[in-house]
Protein backbone atom coordinates (compact mmCIF):
# COMPACT_ATOMS: atom_id res chain seq x y z
CA UNK A 1 0.00 0.00 0.00
CA UNK A 2 0.82 3.44 -0.40
CA UNK A 3 0.69 6.20 2.07
CA UNK A 4 0.35 9.98 1.92
CA UNK A 5 3.87 11.71 2.17
CA UNK A 6 3.07 12.46 6.18
CA UNK A 7 2.65 8.56 6.30
CA UNK A 8 5.34 7.34 4.13
CA UNK A 9 8.13 5.71 5.21
CA UNK A 10 11.43 8.28 6.95
CA UNK A 11 13.35 7.89 3.73
CA UNK A 12 10.96 8.88 1.15
CA UNK A 13 9.73 11.41 3.54
CA UNK A 14 13.85 12.22 4.24
CA UNK A 15 13.98 12.82 -0.06
CA UNK A 16 11.04 14.81 -0.35
CA UNK A 17 12.48 17.23 2.47
CA UNK A 18 15.43 17.62 1.08
CA UNK A 19 14.02 18.38 -2.27
CA UNK A 20 11.58 21.06 -1.12
CA UNK A 21 14.17 22.65 0.90
CA UNK A 22 16.33 23.09 -2.44
CA UNK A 23 13.58 24.10 -4.40
CA UNK A 24 12.82 26.37 -1.74
CA UNK A 25 16.48 27.62 -1.33
CA UNK A 26 16.32 27.79 -5.27
CA UNK A 27 14.08 30.15 -5.09
CA UNK A 28 15.61 32.61 -2.92
CA UNK A 29 19.25 32.28 -4.41
CA UNK A 30 17.46 33.48 -7.64
CA UNK A 31 15.83 36.12 -6.24
CA UNK A 32 19.13 37.47 -4.16
CA UNK A 33 20.90 37.19 -7.20
CA UNK A 34 18.59 39.07 -9.30
CA UNK A 35 19.27 41.93 -6.96
CA UNK A 36 22.59 41.70 -5.83
CA UNK A 37 23.78 41.46 -9.71
CA UNK A 38 22.52 45.10 -10.27
CA UNK A 39 23.67 46.42 -7.27
CA UNK A 40 26.47 47.67 -8.78
CA UNK A 41 24.06 49.89 -11.11
CA UNK A 42 22.16 50.96 -8.18
CA UNK A 43 25.02 52.52 -6.39
CA UNK A 44 25.85 54.92 -9.86
CA UNK B 1 -6.51 -4.55 5.85
CA UNK B 2 -4.77 -1.99 4.64
CA UNK B 3 -7.46 0.22 4.92
CA UNK B 4 -8.40 -0.65 8.66
CA UNK B 5 -3.89 0.12 8.89
CA UNK B 6 -4.40 3.96 7.66
CA UNK B 7 -7.73 4.31 9.99
CA UNK B 8 -5.68 3.66 12.84
CA UNK B 9 -2.61 6.00 11.40
CA UNK B 10 -4.70 8.51 11.09
CA UNK B 11 -8.46 8.71 12.54
CA UNK B 12 -9.76 11.93 10.86
CA UNK B 13 -8.56 10.79 7.13
CA UNK B 14 -11.58 9.24 6.01
CA UNK B 15 -14.95 11.55 6.39
CA UNK B 16 -14.81 14.84 5.49
CA UNK B 17 -14.41 17.79 7.89
CA UNK B 18 -17.26 19.82 7.80
CA UNK B 19 -17.95 23.61 7.93
CA UNK B 20 -16.07 26.37 7.01
CA UNK B 21 -13.81 24.85 8.56
CA UNK B 22 -13.11 22.41 5.18
CA UNK B 23 -12.29 24.88 3.59
CA UNK B 24 -10.37 27.34 5.61
CA UNK B 25 -8.28 23.92 7.11
CA UNK B 26 -8.01 22.31 3.79
CA UNK B 27 -5.47 20.20 3.21
CA UNK B 28 -7.31 17.86 0.72
CA UNK B 29 -5.84 17.90 -2.86
CA UNK B 30 -9.20 17.85 -4.11
CA UNK B 31 -10.71 20.77 -1.53
CA UNK B 32 -7.92 22.57 -2.66
CA UNK B 33 -8.24 22.63 -6.08
CA UNK B 34 -11.87 23.20 -5.65
CA UNK B 35 -11.06 26.53 -4.43
CA UNK B 36 -8.71 27.29 -6.94
CA UNK B 37 -10.94 26.57 -9.35
CA UNK B 38 -13.72 28.72 -7.93
CA UNK B 39 -11.55 31.30 -7.31
CA UNK B 40 -9.99 30.88 -10.51
CA UNK B 41 -13.37 31.34 -12.20
CA UNK B 42 -14.49 34.41 -9.84
CA UNK B 43 -11.63 36.36 -10.96
CA UNK B 44 -12.13 34.88 -14.85
CA UNK B 45 -15.45 37.36 -14.50
CA UNK B 46 -13.89 40.05 -12.86
CA UNK B 47 -11.18 40.41 -15.49
CA UNK B 48 -13.71 39.84 -17.64
CA UNK B 49 -15.80 42.58 -16.24
CA UNK B 50 -12.70 44.85 -16.55
CA UNK B 51 -12.50 43.84 -20.29
CA UNK B 52 -16.08 44.58 -21.21
CA UNK B 53 -15.93 48.05 -19.85
CA UNK B 54 -12.65 48.61 -21.85
CA UNK B 55 -14.19 47.12 -24.96
CA UNK B 56 -17.31 49.77 -23.88
CA UNK B 57 -14.92 52.86 -24.36
CA UNK B 58 -13.64 51.72 -27.08
CA UNK B 59 -16.85 51.38 -29.22
CA UNK B 60 -16.91 54.64 -30.29
CA UNK B 61 -13.93 56.92 -31.10
CA UNK B 62 -14.14 59.84 -28.32
CA UNK B 63 -14.02 59.46 -25.34
CA UNK B 64 -17.15 58.54 -23.80
CA UNK B 65 -17.54 57.04 -20.06
CA UNK B 66 -14.05 56.91 -18.34
CA UNK B 67 -10.82 59.38 -17.92
CA UNK B 68 -7.61 57.88 -19.19
CA UNK B 69 -6.11 57.59 -16.36
CA UNK B 70 -8.74 55.00 -14.82
CA UNK B 71 -9.23 53.23 -18.51
CA UNK B 72 -5.47 52.47 -17.92
CA UNK B 73 -5.82 50.69 -14.62
CA UNK B 74 -8.75 48.90 -16.05
CA UNK B 75 -6.20 47.69 -18.91
CA UNK B 76 -3.37 47.46 -16.24
CA UNK B 77 -5.51 45.43 -13.80
CA UNK B 78 -7.22 43.45 -16.26
CA UNK B 79 -3.96 41.65 -17.37
CA UNK B 80 -2.76 40.95 -13.90
CA UNK B 81 -6.41 39.32 -12.89
CA UNK B 82 -6.32 37.22 -15.68
CA UNK B 83 -2.99 36.13 -15.85
CA UNK B 84 -2.65 35.99 -11.52
CA UNK B 85 -5.86 35.54 -10.66
CA UNK B 86 -7.46 33.43 -13.47
CA UNK B 87 -5.43 31.47 -15.86
CA UNK B 88 -2.33 30.36 -13.25
CA UNK B 89 -4.85 29.17 -10.60
CA UNK B 90 -7.27 27.78 -13.14
CA UNK B 91 -3.88 25.08 -14.17
CA UNK B 92 -3.21 25.03 -10.11
CA UNK B 93 -6.74 23.83 -9.13
CA UNK B 94 -6.37 21.28 -12.27
CA UNK B 95 -2.94 19.80 -11.20
CA UNK B 96 -4.15 19.52 -7.35
CA UNK B 97 -7.05 17.59 -8.68
CA UNK B 98 -5.60 15.70 -11.04
CA UNK B 99 -1.90 14.96 -10.43
CA UNK B 100 -3.01 12.72 -7.07
CA UNK B 101 -5.46 10.64 -9.04
CA UNK B 102 -3.07 10.80 -12.50
CA UNK B 103 0.04 9.29 -10.90
CA UNK B 104 -1.33 6.81 -8.31
CA UNK B 105 -1.04 8.81 -4.81
CA UNK B 106 -3.61 9.76 -2.01
CA UNK B 107 -3.00 13.37 -2.13
CA UNK B 108 -0.17 16.17 -2.82
CA UNK B 109 2.58 15.73 -0.86
CA UNK B 110 2.81 18.95 1.00
CA UNK B 111 -0.89 19.50 1.56
CA UNK B 112 -0.20 22.21 4.57
CA UNK B 113 1.95 24.56 2.44
CA UNK B 114 -0.81 23.22 -0.45
CA UNK B 115 -3.58 25.54 2.05
CA UNK B 116 -0.98 28.67 2.47
CA UNK B 117 -0.69 28.69 -1.28
CA UNK B 118 -3.80 28.90 -1.96
CA UNK B 119 -5.12 30.96 0.54
CA UNK B 120 -2.23 33.71 -0.03
CA UNK B 121 -4.10 34.56 -3.21
CA UNK B 122 -7.06 36.06 -2.02
CA UNK B 123 -5.22 38.39 0.30
CA UNK B 124 -2.79 39.55 -2.93
CA UNK B 125 -6.08 40.23 -5.14
CA UNK B 126 -7.35 42.38 -2.17
CA UNK B 127 -4.06 44.10 -1.78
CA UNK B 128 -4.44 44.60 -5.68
CA UNK B 129 -7.86 45.81 -6.08
CA UNK B 130 -7.83 47.88 -3.06
CA UNK B 131 -6.02 50.26 -4.78
CA UNK B 132 -8.47 51.45 -6.45
CA UNK B 133 -10.32 52.73 -3.49
CA UNK B 134 -7.08 55.28 -2.82
CA UNK B 135 -6.10 58.53 -3.67
CA UNK B 136 -4.69 58.19 -7.20
CA UNK B 137 -6.70 55.15 -7.56
CA UNK B 138 -5.81 51.91 -9.20
CA UNK B 139 -1.71 51.03 -10.51
CA UNK B 140 -1.99 52.19 -14.08
CA UNK B 141 1.36 51.55 -15.97
CA UNK B 142 0.35 48.63 -17.50
CA UNK B 143 1.05 44.64 -16.15
CA UNK B 144 4.74 44.90 -17.65
CA UNK B 145 5.36 47.87 -14.83
CA UNK B 146 7.99 49.85 -17.24
CA UNK B 147 9.99 52.56 -15.56
CA UNK B 148 9.67 55.66 -15.18
CA UNK B 149 6.32 55.02 -15.98
CA UNK B 150 5.39 52.87 -13.28
CA UNK B 151 7.28 54.59 -10.38
CA UNK B 152 4.61 57.50 -10.69
CA UNK B 153 1.76 55.92 -9.36
CA UNK B 154 0.65 56.82 -5.98
CA UNK B 155 -0.66 54.72 -3.07
CA UNK B 156 -1.36 51.79 -5.89
CA UNK B 157 2.11 51.19 -6.57
CA UNK B 158 3.63 49.17 -3.16
CA UNK B 159 0.18 48.04 -2.85
CA UNK B 160 0.64 46.55 -6.62
CA UNK B 161 4.03 45.21 -5.71
CA UNK B 162 3.15 43.29 -2.36
CA UNK B 163 0.60 41.89 -4.05
CA UNK B 164 2.68 41.27 -6.55
CA UNK B 165 5.51 39.37 -4.17
CA UNK B 166 2.23 37.77 -2.40
CA UNK B 167 1.38 36.20 -5.67
CA UNK B 168 4.94 34.83 -6.03
CA UNK B 169 5.29 33.76 -2.99
CA UNK B 170 2.37 31.70 -4.02
CA UNK B 171 2.61 30.23 -7.62
CA UNK B 172 6.60 28.95 -5.78
CA UNK B 173 4.86 26.90 -2.88
CA UNK B 174 2.81 25.44 -5.37
CA UNK B 175 5.34 24.93 -7.65
CA UNK B 176 7.43 23.03 -5.39
CA UNK B 177 4.53 21.16 -4.10
CA UNK B 178 4.01 19.88 -8.03
CA UNK B 179 7.30 19.12 -8.18
CA UNK B 180 7.94 17.23 -4.70
CA UNK B 181 4.32 15.10 -5.46
CA UNK B 182 5.81 14.13 -9.16
CA UNK B 183 9.02 13.18 -7.81
CA UNK B 184 8.19 11.16 -4.48
CA UNK B 185 4.37 10.25 -4.81
CA UNK B 186 3.94 7.90 -7.89
CA UNK B 187 2.78 4.22 -7.76
CA UNK B 188 5.26 1.77 -8.26
CA UNK B 189 5.57 0.94 -12.02
CA UNK B 190 5.02 4.08 -13.22
CA UNK B 191 8.26 5.79 -14.50
CA UNK B 192 8.73 9.00 -15.80
CA UNK B 193 8.14 7.93 -19.58
CA UNK B 194 4.95 6.69 -18.45
CA UNK B 195 3.67 10.24 -16.76
CA UNK B 196 0.49 11.60 -18.28
CA UNK B 197 1.46 14.36 -20.03
CA UNK B 198 -0.61 16.62 -17.89
CA UNK B 199 2.05 16.04 -14.93
CA UNK B 200 4.56 16.12 -17.57
CA UNK B 201 3.71 19.75 -18.97
CA UNK B 202 3.07 20.41 -15.24
CA UNK B 203 6.28 19.02 -13.77
CA UNK B 204 8.40 21.47 -16.68
CA UNK B 205 5.96 24.50 -15.63
CA UNK B 206 6.60 23.71 -12.18
CA UNK B 207 10.35 24.21 -12.60
CA UNK B 208 9.85 27.21 -15.28
CA UNK B 209 8.05 29.02 -12.54
CA UNK B 210 10.57 28.33 -9.29
CA UNK B 211 13.36 29.56 -11.63
CA UNK B 212 11.38 32.61 -13.08
CA UNK B 213 8.90 33.90 -10.36
CA UNK B 214 11.99 34.92 -8.19
CA UNK B 215 13.23 37.44 -10.88
CA UNK B 216 9.79 38.89 -11.82
CA UNK B 217 10.13 39.70 -7.37
CA UNK B 218 13.48 41.02 -8.04
CA UNK B 219 12.42 43.20 -10.49
CA UNK B 220 9.41 44.45 -8.38
CA UNK B 221 11.42 44.56 -5.24
CA UNK B 222 14.41 47.11 -7.34
CA UNK B 223 11.38 48.90 -8.28
CA UNK B 224 10.51 49.86 -4.68
CA UNK B 225 13.84 50.81 -3.31
CA UNK B 226 13.86 52.83 -6.46
CA UNK B 227 10.77 54.45 -5.19
CA UNK B 228 10.88 54.83 -1.42
CA UNK B 229 14.95 53.81 -0.42
CA UNK B 230 16.90 56.11 -3.08
CA UNK B 231 18.54 53.49 -5.16
CA UNK B 232 19.02 54.27 -8.87
CA UNK B 233 18.83 50.39 -10.69
CA UNK B 234 16.63 51.69 -13.09
CA UNK B 235 17.54 55.54 -12.84
CA UNK B 236 19.81 56.98 -15.42
CA UNK B 237 20.67 60.46 -13.04
CA UNK B 238 22.20 57.75 -10.30
CA UNK B 239 23.94 55.46 -13.10
CA UNK B 240 21.15 52.89 -13.62
CA UNK B 241 19.09 51.99 -16.69
CA UNK B 242 15.45 51.81 -17.39
CA UNK B 243 16.24 49.49 -20.55
CA UNK B 244 17.66 46.98 -17.85
CA UNK B 245 14.32 46.71 -16.05
CA UNK B 246 12.85 45.49 -19.79
CA UNK B 247 15.25 43.13 -19.62
CA UNK B 248 14.81 41.22 -16.08
CA UNK B 249 10.87 41.58 -16.58
CA UNK B 250 11.15 39.65 -20.06
CA UNK B 251 13.54 37.35 -18.77
CA UNK B 252 10.78 36.19 -16.24
CA UNK B 253 7.70 37.82 -19.11
CA UNK B 254 8.84 35.37 -21.87
CA UNK B 255 8.65 31.75 -19.63
CA UNK B 256 6.05 33.33 -17.96
CA UNK B 257 3.81 33.19 -21.14
CA UNK B 258 5.01 29.34 -21.97
CA UNK B 259 3.90 29.17 -17.61
CA UNK B 260 0.19 30.11 -19.08
CA UNK B 261 0.26 27.48 -21.98
CA UNK B 262 2.89 24.38 -21.43
CA UNK B 263 -0.50 23.06 -18.88
CA UNK B 264 -2.93 23.60 -21.46
CA UNK B 265 -0.94 21.42 -23.97
CA UNK B 266 -1.02 18.64 -21.17
CA UNK B 267 -4.64 18.80 -21.22
CA UNK B 268 -5.17 18.62 -25.08
CA UNK B 269 -2.57 15.94 -24.96
CA UNK B 270 -4.93 13.84 -22.77
CA UNK B 271 -7.92 14.84 -24.66
CA UNK B 272 -7.38 14.14 -28.21
CA UNK B 273 -6.33 10.59 -27.52
CA UNK B 274 -9.46 10.27 -25.86
CA UNK B 275 -12.02 11.14 -28.36
CA UNK B 276 -9.82 10.09 -31.20
CA UNK B 277 -9.74 5.99 -29.37
CA UNK B 278 -6.31 5.76 -29.72
CA UNK B 279 -2.79 6.89 -28.03
CA UNK B 280 -0.98 9.22 -28.59
CA UNK B 281 1.15 9.85 -31.44
CA UNK B 282 4.77 10.52 -30.17
CA UNK B 283 4.57 10.10 -26.37
CA UNK B 284 8.04 10.61 -25.88
CA UNK B 285 8.48 13.78 -28.99
CA UNK B 286 5.83 15.57 -26.39
CA UNK B 287 7.96 14.92 -23.46
CA UNK B 288 11.08 16.47 -25.10
CA UNK B 289 9.37 19.47 -27.70
CA UNK B 290 8.05 20.57 -23.93
CA UNK B 291 11.48 19.69 -22.31
CA UNK B 292 12.27 22.00 -25.11
CA UNK B 293 10.22 24.76 -25.70
CA UNK B 294 10.74 25.44 -21.87
CA UNK B 295 15.13 25.73 -22.71
CA UNK B 296 13.90 27.88 -24.86
CA UNK B 297 12.01 30.30 -23.38
CA UNK B 298 14.93 31.11 -21.47
CA UNK B 299 16.81 32.87 -24.20
CA UNK B 300 14.45 34.98 -26.74
CA UNK B 301 12.99 36.88 -24.19
CA UNK B 302 14.19 40.43 -25.97
CA UNK B 303 12.00 39.71 -28.85
CA UNK B 304 9.47 42.10 -26.79
CA UNK B 305 11.95 45.15 -26.89
CA UNK B 306 13.26 44.83 -30.76
CA UNK B 307 12.55 48.46 -30.75
CA UNK B 308 14.78 49.61 -27.63
CA UNK B 309 17.88 50.06 -29.65
CA UNK B 310 19.85 47.01 -29.36
CA UNK B 311 22.61 45.64 -31.25
CA UNK B 312 21.93 43.96 -34.91
CA UNK B 313 23.85 41.07 -33.84
CA UNK B 314 21.15 41.58 -30.57
CA UNK B 315 18.16 41.62 -33.09
CA UNK B 316 19.18 39.18 -34.93
CA UNK B 317 19.79 36.32 -32.52
CA UNK B 318 16.65 36.94 -30.24
CA UNK B 319 14.74 36.94 -33.75
CA UNK B 320 16.26 33.27 -34.53
CA UNK B 321 16.02 31.84 -31.11
CA UNK B 322 11.98 32.90 -31.08
CA UNK B 323 11.54 31.02 -34.40
CA UNK B 324 13.07 28.10 -33.63
CA UNK B 325 10.74 27.60 -30.74
CA UNK B 326 8.51 26.79 -33.86
CA UNK B 327 10.15 23.47 -34.05
CA UNK B 328 9.22 21.93 -31.09
CA UNK B 329 5.87 23.55 -30.83
CA UNK B 330 5.27 22.49 -34.35
CA UNK B 331 6.17 18.73 -33.58
CA UNK B 332 3.11 18.86 -30.69
CA UNK B 333 0.43 20.47 -33.00
CA UNK B 334 2.17 17.28 -35.99
CA UNK B 335 1.59 14.51 -33.02
CA UNK B 336 -1.79 15.88 -32.26
CA UNK B 337 -3.09 15.84 -35.87
CA UNK B 338 -1.57 12.59 -36.30
CA UNK B 339 -3.18 11.34 -32.84
CA UNK B 340 -6.59 12.18 -34.87
CA UNK B 341 -5.61 10.48 -37.84
CA UNK B 342 -7.47 7.59 -38.63
CA UNK B 343 -8.75 7.68 -35.22
CA UNK B 344 -12.85 6.74 -34.15
CA UNK B 345 -13.66 10.30 -33.61
CA UNK B 346 -16.42 11.66 -31.44
CA UNK B 347 -17.30 15.60 -30.78
CA UNK B 348 -18.58 15.72 -27.04
CA UNK B 349 -17.41 19.00 -25.20
CA UNK B 350 -13.72 18.62 -24.20
CA UNK B 351 -13.41 17.49 -28.23
CA UNK B 352 -14.78 20.42 -29.19
CA UNK B 353 -12.48 22.62 -27.02
CA UNK B 354 -9.72 21.04 -27.55
CA UNK B 355 -9.86 20.91 -31.67
CA UNK B 356 -10.75 25.00 -31.45
CA UNK B 357 -7.85 25.16 -29.44
CA UNK B 358 -5.63 23.44 -32.00
CA UNK B 359 -6.72 25.37 -34.93
CA UNK B 360 -6.92 28.72 -32.85
CA UNK B 361 -3.90 28.55 -31.04
CA UNK B 362 -2.16 27.76 -33.97
CA UNK B 363 -3.20 31.27 -35.17
CA UNK B 364 -1.93 33.16 -32.18
CA UNK B 365 1.69 31.16 -33.34
CA UNK B 366 1.45 32.44 -36.76
CA UNK B 367 0.96 36.00 -35.70
CA UNK B 368 3.82 35.39 -33.18
CA UNK B 369 6.29 34.47 -35.95
CA UNK B 370 5.03 37.67 -37.47
CA UNK B 371 6.25 39.51 -34.46
CA UNK B 372 9.50 37.73 -33.92
CA UNK B 373 10.66 38.83 -37.55
CA UNK B 374 12.70 42.27 -36.05
CA UNK B 375 12.50 44.74 -39.09
CA UNK B 376 8.40 43.67 -39.21
CA UNK B 377 8.07 44.40 -35.28
CA UNK B 378 9.12 48.05 -35.78
CA UNK B 379 5.91 48.35 -37.40
CA UNK B 380 3.78 46.01 -35.14
CA UNK B 381 5.26 46.99 -31.57
CA UNK B 382 2.78 48.21 -29.26
CA UNK B 383 0.21 48.10 -31.76
CA UNK B 384 -3.01 45.85 -31.65
CA UNK B 385 -1.56 43.30 -33.53
CA UNK B 386 0.06 42.24 -30.20
CA UNK B 387 -3.16 42.23 -28.43
CA UNK B 388 -4.40 40.33 -30.71
CA UNK B 389 -1.66 37.84 -31.03
CA UNK B 390 -1.37 36.91 -27.57
CA UNK B 391 -5.38 37.08 -27.08
CA UNK B 392 -4.89 34.27 -29.90
CA UNK B 393 -2.58 32.29 -27.52
CA UNK B 394 -4.59 32.83 -24.06
CA UNK B 395 -8.24 33.14 -24.68
CA UNK B 396 -8.65 30.05 -27.43
CA UNK B 397 -5.44 28.86 -26.35
CA UNK B 398 -4.89 28.75 -22.61
CA UNK B 399 -8.54 29.60 -21.48
CA UNK B 400 -10.19 27.08 -24.07
CA UNK B 401 -7.72 24.27 -22.69
CA UNK B 402 -8.93 24.94 -19.24
CA UNK B 403 -12.66 24.55 -20.14
CA UNK B 404 -11.54 21.75 -21.97
CA UNK B 405 -10.14 20.37 -19.42
CA UNK B 406 -13.42 20.94 -17.04
CA UNK B 407 -15.21 19.54 -19.10
CA UNK B 408 -13.40 16.60 -19.41
CA UNK B 409 -13.08 15.47 -15.99
CA UNK B 410 -15.82 17.45 -14.22
CA UNK B 411 -17.86 13.63 -14.09
CA UNK B 412 -15.32 12.22 -13.02
CA UNK B 413 -15.13 15.11 -9.66
CA UNK B 414 -18.98 15.17 -9.45
CA UNK B 415 -20.08 12.00 -10.42
CA UNK B 416 -22.52 13.50 -12.77
CA UNK B 417 -22.67 13.80 -16.54
CA UNK B 418 -23.30 18.03 -17.62
CA UNK B 419 -26.10 18.97 -19.96
CA UNK B 420 -24.20 18.31 -23.38
CA UNK B 421 -26.63 20.29 -25.72
CA UNK B 422 -25.79 23.65 -23.07
CA UNK B 423 -22.20 22.85 -23.20
CA UNK B 424 -22.12 22.49 -27.36
CA UNK B 425 -24.34 25.70 -27.28
CA UNK B 426 -21.50 27.33 -25.02
CA UNK B 427 -18.74 26.15 -27.44
CA UNK B 428 -19.94 27.27 -30.24
CA UNK B 429 -21.31 30.65 -28.59
CA UNK B 430 -17.90 31.17 -26.97
CA UNK B 431 -15.78 29.86 -30.38
CA UNK B 432 -17.84 32.33 -32.73
CA UNK B 433 -17.81 35.37 -30.87
CA UNK B 434 -14.11 34.50 -29.86
CA UNK B 435 -13.05 35.52 -33.41
CA UNK B 436 -15.28 38.06 -33.67
CA UNK B 437 -13.33 40.04 -31.25
CA UNK B 438 -10.06 39.12 -31.81
CA UNK B 439 -9.42 38.81 -35.45
CA UNK B 440 -10.39 42.29 -36.24
CA UNK B 441 -7.56 43.35 -33.55
CA UNK B 442 -5.21 42.06 -36.22
CA UNK B 443 -6.19 44.77 -38.96
CA UNK B 444 -6.91 47.09 -36.80
CA UNK B 445 -2.91 46.03 -35.24
CA UNK B 446 -1.35 46.66 -38.94
CA UNK B 447 -3.47 50.00 -39.60
CA UNK B 448 -1.50 51.34 -36.81
CA UNK B 449 -3.52 51.45 -33.78
CA UNK B 450 -1.86 51.75 -30.71
CA UNK B 451 -2.20 49.74 -28.01
CA UNK B 452 -3.65 51.26 -24.45
CA UNK B 453 -5.11 54.04 -25.56
CA UNK B 454 -8.61 55.20 -24.52
CA UNK B 455 -9.65 56.83 -27.67
CA UNK B 456 -8.60 56.59 -31.49
CA UNK B 457 -8.47 57.87 -34.68
CA UNK B 458 -12.16 58.26 -36.85
CA UNK B 459 -10.61 55.12 -39.31
CA UNK B 460 -10.75 52.67 -36.59
CA UNK B 461 -14.14 52.83 -35.84
CA UNK B 462 -16.02 49.75 -37.85
CA UNK B 463 -13.63 47.09 -36.58
CA UNK B 464 -13.69 48.03 -32.95
CA UNK B 465 -17.27 48.31 -33.15
CA UNK B 466 -17.15 44.68 -34.26
CA UNK B 467 -14.79 43.95 -31.66
CA UNK B 468 -16.85 45.10 -28.85
CA UNK B 469 -19.71 43.17 -30.21
CA UNK B 470 -17.65 39.91 -30.12
CA UNK B 471 -16.81 40.87 -26.64
CA UNK B 472 -20.24 41.37 -25.32
CA UNK B 473 -21.48 37.96 -26.40
CA UNK B 474 -18.14 36.48 -25.64
CA UNK B 475 -18.34 37.56 -22.15
CA UNK B 476 -22.43 36.72 -22.01
CA UNK B 477 -21.93 33.35 -22.91
CA UNK B 478 -19.46 32.58 -20.33
CA UNK B 479 -22.70 32.47 -18.01
CA UNK B 480 -23.65 29.87 -19.52
CA UNK B 481 -20.27 27.49 -18.73
CA UNK B 482 -21.31 28.50 -14.98
CA UNK B 483 -24.91 27.25 -15.25
CA UNK B 484 -23.40 23.69 -16.45
CA UNK B 485 -20.88 23.55 -13.61
CA UNK B 486 -23.56 24.44 -11.30
CA UNK B 487 -25.98 22.30 -12.83
CA UNK B 488 -24.07 19.09 -13.05
CA UNK B 489 -22.68 19.61 -9.39
CA UNK B 490 -26.19 19.24 -7.87
CA UNK B 491 -27.57 16.90 -10.27
CA UNK B 492 -27.43 15.05 -13.56
CA UNK B 493 -27.30 11.31 -15.58
CA UNK B 494 -24.81 8.86 -13.51
CA UNK B 495 -21.00 9.30 -14.34
CA UNK B 496 -19.72 5.68 -15.64
CA UNK B 497 -15.80 5.03 -14.17
CA UNK B 498 -14.66 5.17 -17.27
CA UNK B 499 -17.24 8.58 -18.48
CA UNK B 500 -15.99 8.44 -21.98
CA UNK B 501 -15.81 5.01 -23.58
CA UNK B 502 -14.78 1.83 -22.23
CA UNK B 503 -12.03 1.20 -24.61
CA UNK B 504 -10.37 5.02 -23.65
CA UNK B 505 -9.28 6.66 -21.97
CA UNK B 506 -6.40 4.62 -20.04
CA UNK B 507 -4.63 7.34 -17.39
CA UNK B 508 -5.33 6.05 -13.71
CA UNK B 509 -7.99 8.85 -12.74
CA UNK B 510 -10.43 7.06 -14.61
CA UNK B 511 -9.86 3.80 -12.70
CA UNK B 512 -11.14 5.36 -9.52
CA UNK B 513 -14.89 5.67 -9.12
CA UNK B 514 -17.29 8.54 -10.21
CA UNK B 515 -17.37 10.94 -8.30
CA UNK B 516 -13.78 10.11 -6.73
CA UNK B 517 -13.41 9.56 -3.48
CA UNK B 518 -12.30 12.13 -0.64
CA UNK B 519 -8.78 10.14 -0.70
CA UNK B 520 -7.57 8.90 -4.39
CA UNK B 521 -5.14 6.20 -3.55
CA UNK B 522 -5.70 4.94 -0.52
CA UNK B 523 -4.04 1.58 -1.79
CA UNK B 524 -1.73 1.79 -4.54
CA UNK B 525 -2.39 0.87 -8.02
CA UNK B 526 0.55 -1.19 -9.97
CA UNK B 527 1.15 -0.07 -13.10
CA UNK B 528 2.55 -2.38 -15.73
C1 LIG C 1 4.65 30.48 -31.46
C2 LIG C 1 5.34 31.02 -30.55
C3 LIG C 1 5.30 32.49 -30.20
C4 LIG C 1 6.02 33.48 -30.77
C5 LIG C 1 6.97 33.34 -31.93
C6 LIG C 1 5.71 34.71 -30.06
C7 LIG C 1 6.26 35.95 -30.33
C8 LIG C 1 5.95 37.12 -29.68
C9 LIG C 1 6.58 38.37 -29.89
C10 LIG C 1 7.72 38.64 -30.87
C11 LIG C 1 6.00 39.29 -29.07
C12 LIG C 1 6.36 40.77 -28.90
C13 LIG C 1 5.54 41.63 -29.79
C14 LIG C 1 5.75 43.09 -29.52
O1 LIG C 1 5.58 43.55 -28.36
O2 LIG C 1 6.06 43.79 -30.49
C15 LIG C 1 4.97 38.61 -28.33
C16 LIG C 1 4.16 39.18 -27.39
C17 LIG C 1 3.37 38.46 -26.52
N1 LIG C 1 3.15 37.09 -26.53
FE1 LIG C 1 3.88 35.79 -27.91
N2 LIG C 1 4.79 34.43 -29.10
C18 LIG C 1 4.52 33.09 -29.14
C19 LIG C 1 3.66 32.40 -28.33
C20 LIG C 1 3.03 32.93 -27.23
C21 LIG C 1 2.32 32.18 -26.25
C22 LIG C 1 2.15 30.68 -26.24
C23 LIG C 1 1.83 33.08 -25.34
C24 LIG C 1 1.01 32.86 -24.11
C25 LIG C 1 0.29 31.85 -23.84
C26 LIG C 1 2.24 34.39 -25.77
C27 LIG C 1 1.92 35.55 -25.11
C28 LIG C 1 2.36 36.80 -25.45
C29 LIG C 1 2.04 38.01 -24.73
C30 LIG C 1 1.19 38.08 -23.45
C31 LIG C 1 2.67 39.05 -25.40
C32 LIG C 1 2.54 40.54 -25.10
C33 LIG C 1 3.20 40.97 -23.88
C34 LIG C 1 2.99 42.44 -23.69
O3 LIG C 1 3.66 43.23 -24.37
O4 LIG C 1 2.14 42.81 -22.86
N3 LIG C 1 2.95 34.27 -26.92
N4 LIG C 1 4.96 37.26 -28.72
CU1 LIG D 1 7.82 36.36 -25.62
Amino acid sequence: MTESLYRADTARRGRARRLTLLLALAATGVYVAFILLHVPQARG
Amino acid sequence: MAHADTHAHDDHHEHKPSGIGRWLFATNHKDIGTMYLVFALGMFFLGGAMALLIRLELFKPGMQYFDPQFYNSLVTTHALVMIFGAVMPAFVGLANWMIPMQIGAPDMALPRMNNYSFWILPFAFTLLLSSFATAGGGPAGGWTLYPPLSLQGGTSFPLTIFAIHLMGASSIMGAINVIVTIMNMRAPGMTLLKLPLFCWTWLITAYLLIAVMPVLAGAVTMLLTDHFFGTSFFNPAGGGDPVMFQHIFWFFGHPEVYILILPAFGIVSEIIPTFSRKPLFGYDAMVYATASIAFLSFIVWAHHMFTVGMPLAGQMFFMLSTMLIAVPTGVKVFNWTTTMWRGSLSFEPPMLFALAFLFLFTIGGFSGLMLAIAPADFQYQDTYFVVAHFHYVLVPGAVFAIMAGVYFWLPKWTGHMYDMALAKWHFWLSSISVNVLFFPQHFLGLAGMPRRIPDYNTQFTDWNMVSSVGGLVFGVSQLLFVWVIVKCVSSGERATDKVWSDAMPLGLEWTLPSPAPYHSFEDAPEVK
